[in-house]
């Protein structure tokens, strides 16, 4: 009484076989979103560095906690007359020098170092030479950092998408204009154009018609991080879109009379979703390094404001007599930057273990 | 390939790169060897072969140019020019003494005629005589190159005025007379000043002969050419380095210039702190022009104190309050600012200790200075004048230059005037283009980080350039803060004209007084000091350090 | 083929062209970036603003000036407005360090992440794989100024292994060249070799499942050779296209970091120098400078796609 079903595939046969009793039951669809989601829990590794990623950005945003409660002093609050109590002995924040007539000196402007406990929370990780908590800088700094590579990092996803969509959808001129809009930005050398742009914004700020943002906002770097880094994603995106919009799903949308934007955002945009989100995360980690080297460069975030680019550059200075002023806010970048990759890895394999789309570099 | 045999591959690698770097390493020890003995020629003289210097960058190496410290420090053994200074530390450096002229000049016409005679059978360092007619050419080379220094010579008749020289370019400057069988020079000035003999002196007077291009020579060999001092220059490149030998035509031609030590100097041009100290500290150099970065003082003052000098140039630190714009127009904010810095504690930190607190304008190393101390550190005061002026909450912008100390001298700024009640943000712009962008008035900048080295030590460098209200200027005003009191103008113009006594300099120090005191001009609060780092093969015993050159390269001996 | 190659070509001068016009455009309205200003020195007079504004020709429309600089910039007179150098000749003098930077870092990164990546996919799943990987993610997760500061801290200043900082030039002394440049290529390759690395595991491995690795399997030849001969042969390729535009990109301006934090005051560390100081001449220089590697070296690699692949000639 077997079907020839069940003599060729017993096993299976045996699988959708009711119980006895038992109504038949249905067969429910695993979307692919589903079945990443089981591989990505499996993924324990990469799971662990989310878990890294995400207490990183909570000690980042416990920053106006941690200046209140336990270092009581702000992020631009200098102290350079201040003193403090370390185990008991009253020294001062920054240390004291002066010339003397006869032609001998005592070096000064040597900032505490770091203090870990001894001076009841504040300075724990040492003063910078204007008689800033470390610790405190550090933390805003990482606030600052994080906002701007995730913020540029919406932005520019956002941006290429759109862009990417209009070209692959419209082909045609739309295509070669933006194609161009791509390679000219491309061609720039990447750095160098982000450096002139915070040297020059950086002294007025940007007012073009509508847009009026003043010279030290956070804007300025977010946006020309976001801008420099569009064709980064935007040409494997629309490469990969091209490819779609041959395929018979799409031309079957045009021939109903479906809007250009239903087809886009509907048809086409879905299909690409996993790659976008990918980039997205491997972007974010991209972002920040760039704006650490712009901030070390001087062309990115603007002092008195922290980041960590600028906190490894004053760290610089003070290399010999506070290590950890550079090696904190460094260690922090590359745990920030590790952890998404790994993660942005698992996510990856997640979503299509023989993936072959490549970041473009 | 087998899993084996990458395994061996890569071994052999690394151990070939070792052996790479062991082979360089071994290499580099063969640096560390230094200049060669000293020997003591006739006259007492310890002269030595080649001294090694690190060096900063200069502007140019053209002395109708220059105007850096880099520059004149290596270029007053180069060039000279009717007057100079005796190469003499302190005080003293600062006596004017004739160079090329044989003696002072003989000044008449109620001061405003200076004459002078070159002394016989001057020659440059490449043959040629010194005739009294190049000094006309030098001054006019330096209006056709649009030098900064013109300013310096807007007096002489004939360069002022819709047909004056410095306008139409042409022609000759009628105010300057010369003979050159005769060998004298005679120069008018429409106006007497007490500072003639010292702009006399500037590089900017040092002679080239007739026909030089009136364009930067530096790399065109001027400095192997037209040197009339103990040495010269025979090779520059900009930017990277610099060779300086003995000029074979000096034969001693101005008795009063020391011939000098080193047979030759060897000049790298590096401008990173650390780098620089690194390359005495590693045995490539023997001296070290900039300062070493504070950070690395302990260790140096700690390890190396006796290859270590000090020295404090007449320079002053100064916050420029810009009395055009709110707040500082109102004298109780000028005056809150000034007791809201910490210049005893505070201030000197962020110059590593290495800085005198200050409150006058002028620096002491002056006959005119009497020193002064009107304010202390008291934030409780400035609070009460920043409300009782109403301008509390204002929105203030600290201007700062981003080459240190500056950029940290503005953030304390803008910290301090957050303290006392307004809302201070800072504004860092690049040293190339700061004192341009302050000093231009549409920029309009309110307050912020200044600083001056005396161009020559007369106190019309100072206060007639700096605080005069005649001398204001849409651009390149350097009356950063628009200090125009007409009590003070007046002394200053006044005061310009008449010699220098001791009556005269008790009223130059009461200028100092009504700008400090009365009027919060702006907020002064140190004199820096600066470092010589040498390495162990120098005898420090010679180190002259001259008021306004600094090191004295000619006069240093090796051990 | 030719027509490819032609309007590949003047594809890439119209590219640069539009760059520098960019470039320039960015820097011609700030303020108090006026040279005139600058160059007349602390004691000019209007007058003298003025004289230089009109010698340099500043008082012309921007693209008139624009168009003055260009001819300038290719007959090799352009000079700098803070230093009044010539910046070809500045450029020139740069160029050694520049070049012997990247050079020598792209060797060593090259062969390195070949050799990491080839024993990285031949172990997949062993120890040797997974330490690699984690080291390849470290290595492209680290600033790269981050590692140079760190580096020469602790070898060239606390201890004195490597020497600090500075370049010395091939010709004045080998040894101290190679001396001198071992932490910058350090430093440099780093990144690469990472993400070299695991781009050619990833591309091994999945060429070890292709059919026609398995077919050559199938035929009996030796397993040295399916490697060397048929997967190595197609992982690389994508190597070395990444390479060629990598290597453009470092020439042309990411080397910037490890110049400045090294001072080997190459032509990266001049242009870092001039936006800094707001001087565009030599900013026009590096730009043109840097742009003509990367235009250059991204056309080379579209020749090599249309070479093997015809399918793109036609675009």
């Amino acid at each position: 009484m077997a079907t020839n079903t069940q003599s060729e595939f017993p096993a299976a046969a045996a699988a959708f076989a009711p119980a006895e009793g038992e109504p038949q039951k249905t067969i429910a669809g695993r979307s692919p979103w589903y079945l990443a989601w089981r591989r990505l829990r499996r993924n324990y590794v990469a799971l662990s560095f989310l878990a890294l990623f995400i207490l990183i950005v909570a000690c980042c945003l416990c920053a106006p906690l941690y200046s209140r409660y336990v270092a009581d002093t702000g992020p631009n609050d200098g102290n350079l007359s201040g003193t403090i109590t370390e185990n008991g002995k009253k020294i001062p924040v920054v240390s004291t020098g002066h010339v003397n007539a006869n032609g001998t000196f005592k070096v000064g402007g040597i900032p505490v170092g770091p203090q870990l406990f001894a001076a009841g929370g504040k300075y724990f990780l040492g003063a910078d030479t204007q008689g800033r908590d470390i610790a405190v800088r550090l933390l805003y700094g990482g606030l600052t950092s994080l906002l701007i590579g995730i913020g540029s990092a919406v932005i520019c996803t956002l941006v290429a998408l759109i862009l990417s969509l209009l070209a692959a959808y419209y082909g045609g001129s739309m295509d070669w204009v933006i194609s161009r809009f791509y390679d000219i930005i491309w061609a720039f050398p990447v750095l160098l154009l982000a450096i002139a742009l915070g040297t020059a914004l950086a002294l007025n700020g940007l007012h073009a018609g509508p847009i009026n943002i003043e010279a030290g906002s956070l804007w300025i770097p977010t946006l020309i991080i976001s801008y420099v880094l569009i064709p980064y994603i935007g040409r494997p995106l629309r490469g990969q879109l091209l490819s779609l919009r041959e395929k018979e799903f799409v031309e079957a949308g045009v021939a109903q009379g479906a809007s250009p934007v239903r087809i886009m955002f509907v048809e086409m945009l879905p299909n690409v979703a996993s790659t976008v989100l990918v980039f997205f995360t491997l972007i974010i980690a991209n972002n920040i390094l760039t704006e650490a080297a712009l901030s070390f460069l001087g062309a990115g975030v603007q002092p008195p404001h922290a980041s960590w680019g600028n906190l490894i550059a004053d760290g610089e200075k003070l290399i010999v007599s506070d290590p950890w002023f550079a090696l904190a806010p460094g260690i922090a970048l590359v745990l920030t930057v590790l952890s998404l990759n790994v993660f942005g890895d698992g996510l990856r394999d997640a979503l299509d273990p023989r993936s072959t789309v490549k970041l473009e570099h | 390939m087998s899993r084996r045999s990458a395994l061996r591959t890569a071994v052999l690698l690394v151990l070939a790169a070792a052996l790479a770097v062991t082979v360089a390493a071994c290499g580099s020890s063969k640096s560390k060897s230094s200049g060669t003995t000293s020997t003591t020629s006739a006259g007492g003289q310890k002269s030595f072969a080649n001294f090694r210097v690190t060096w900063d960058a200069p502007d140019y190496l053209d002395p109708g140019l220059s105007y850096t410290v880099a520059g004149w420090q290596i270029m007053w053994n180069v060039y000279e020019g009717l007057l100079g200074y005796k190469h003499a530390a302190g005080a003293e450096g600062a006596t004017l003494i004739p160079y090329l002229a044989e003696k002072l000049p003989t000044i008449t016409n109620g001061g405003k005629t200076y004459k002078f005679k070159l002394r016989p059978n001057l020659k440059y360092s490449s043959g040629k005589a010194v005739k009294a007619s190049d000094f006309a050419c030098t001054i006019e080379r330096d209006f056709k190159m649009d030098s900064p220094g013109v300013g310096f010579f807007g007096n002489i008749v004939g360069v002022g005025g819709s047909n004056g020289f410095a306008t139409t370019k042409k022609g000759h400057i009628k105010g300057i007379v010369t003979d050159d069988s005769a060998g004298t020079i005679t120069i008018n000035f429409t106006q007497p000043e007490s500072d003639y003999q010292n702009i006399l002196a500037t590089q900017f007077a040092a002679f080239v002969p007739c026909g030089t291009k009136a364009s930067d020579q530096s790399t065109k060999g001027i400095g192997k050419d037209a040197a009339t001092g103990p040495y010269m220059i025979t090779a520059y490149t900009p930017s990277r380095s610099f060779t300086i030998v003995r000029n074979p035509h000096y034969n001693g031609q101005i008795p009063d210039i020391p011939a000098g030590n080193p047979d030759k100097l060897t000049g790298q041009i590096i401008t990173d702190q650390t780098a620089a100290m690194e390359t005495v500290l590693q045995g490539h150099s023997d001296y070290d022009f900039i300062p070493i970065p504070n950070d690395r003082l302990q260790n140096i003052q700690s390890q190396h104190s006796d290859q270590l000098k000090i020295y404090t140039s007449a320079n002053t630190y100064y916050y420029f309050l810009n009395t055009r714009t709110p707040p500082f127009d109102k004298l109780q904010v000028r005056q809150a600012v000034n007791y809201a810095i910490d210049r005893n504690t505070a201030l000197p930190k962020i110059f590593g200790g290495l800085a005198r607190p200050a409150q006058n304008i002028l620096p002491p190393t002056y006959p005119q200075y009497e020193k002064l101390s009107p304010y202390s550190y008291n934030l409780t005061k400035a609070k009460q004048l920043v409300s009782a002026s109403g301008d509390k909450g204002t929105k203030v912008t600290v201007w700062a230059d981003s080459t240190p100390p500056s950029s940290d001298l503005g953030q304390y700024l803008a910290g301090q005037l957050s303290k006392i009640g307004f809302n201070a943000n800072v504004k860092t712009l690049s040293h190339q283009v700061y004192f341009t962008t302050i000093g231009n008035q549409s920029t309009k900048a309110q307050v912020g980080f200044t600083d001056w080295y005396q161009d020559y030590p007369s106190p019309i460098d100072w206060f007639d350039v700096l605080f005069n209200g005649n001398r204001i200027t849409q651009t390149h005003n350097n009356n950063v803060g628009n200090s125009d009191f007409p009590e003070v103008n007046n002394l200053i113009e006044k005061l310009k004209k008449e010699p220098i006594s001791p009556s005269v300099n008790k009223q130059w120090a009461h200028v100092d007084e009504l700008l400090v005191q009365k009027y919060a001009a702006a907020a002064p609060y140190a004199n820096r000091t600066s470092t010589d780092f040498f390495s162990p093969q120098m005898d420090l015993s010679c180190y002259i350090n001259h008021v306004l050159y600094q090191f004295d390269f000619s006069t240093i001996c090796m051990k | 083929m030719a027509a490819f190659v032609v309007r590949r070509t003047i594809g890439a001068i119209l590219v640069m062209f539009v760059v520098s016009f960019i470039t320039y455009l960015i820097f011609v309205k700030i303020p108090g970036g006026d040279p005139a200003q600058r160059i007349a020195g602390k004691l000019a007079t209007p007058q003298n603003i003025e004289d230089i504004r009109q010698k340099l020709g500043l008082d012309k429309p921007f693209y008139v000036q624009y168009w003055d600089m260009m001819k300038q910039l290719f007959s090799g007179s352009l000079i700098s407005y803070s230093s009044q150098l010539n910046v070809w000749d500045q450029i020139k003098l740069g160029i050694p360090a520049t070049f012997s930077l990247c050079i020598g870092a792209a060797i060593i990164w090259l062969f390195f992440g070949i050799l990491v990546g080839v024993i990285a996919a031949i172990t997949a799943g062993r120890w040797s794989d997974r330490l690699i990987t984690v080291l390849a993610l470290v290595g492209i997760s680290m600033p790269v100024f981050f590692l140079g500061i760190v580096m020469r801290y602790l070898l060239a200043e606390k201890t004195s292994v490597f020497p600090d900082s500075g370049y010395v030039a091939l010709t004045k002394d080998p040894a101290q060249w190679l001396y001198h440049l071992i932490l910058p290529w350090f430093c440099l390759s780093v990144l690469f070799i990472g993400f070299y690395g695991r781009v050619l595991r990833s591309n091994i491995l999945d060429a070890i499942n292709e059919d026609y690795v398995r077919t050559a399997r199938a035929k009996g030849l030796a397993p040295r050779r399916v490697m060397m001969k048929h997967i190595l042969r197609n992982s690389l390729i994508p190597i070395v296209t990444l390479f060629g535009l990598d290597f453009a990109a470092v020439l042309g301006g990411g080397a910037i970091l490890t110049e400045t934090v090294f001072q080997l005051h190459g032509v990266g560390q001049y242009a870092a120098d001039s936006i800094q100081s707001l001087d565009l001449p030599p900013i026009m220089g590096v730009t043109i400078f840097a742009t003509f590697f990367i235009v250059v070296f991204n056309t080379l690699v579209d020749f090599l796609y249309a070479y093997l692949d015809p399918r793109i000639r036609s675009t």
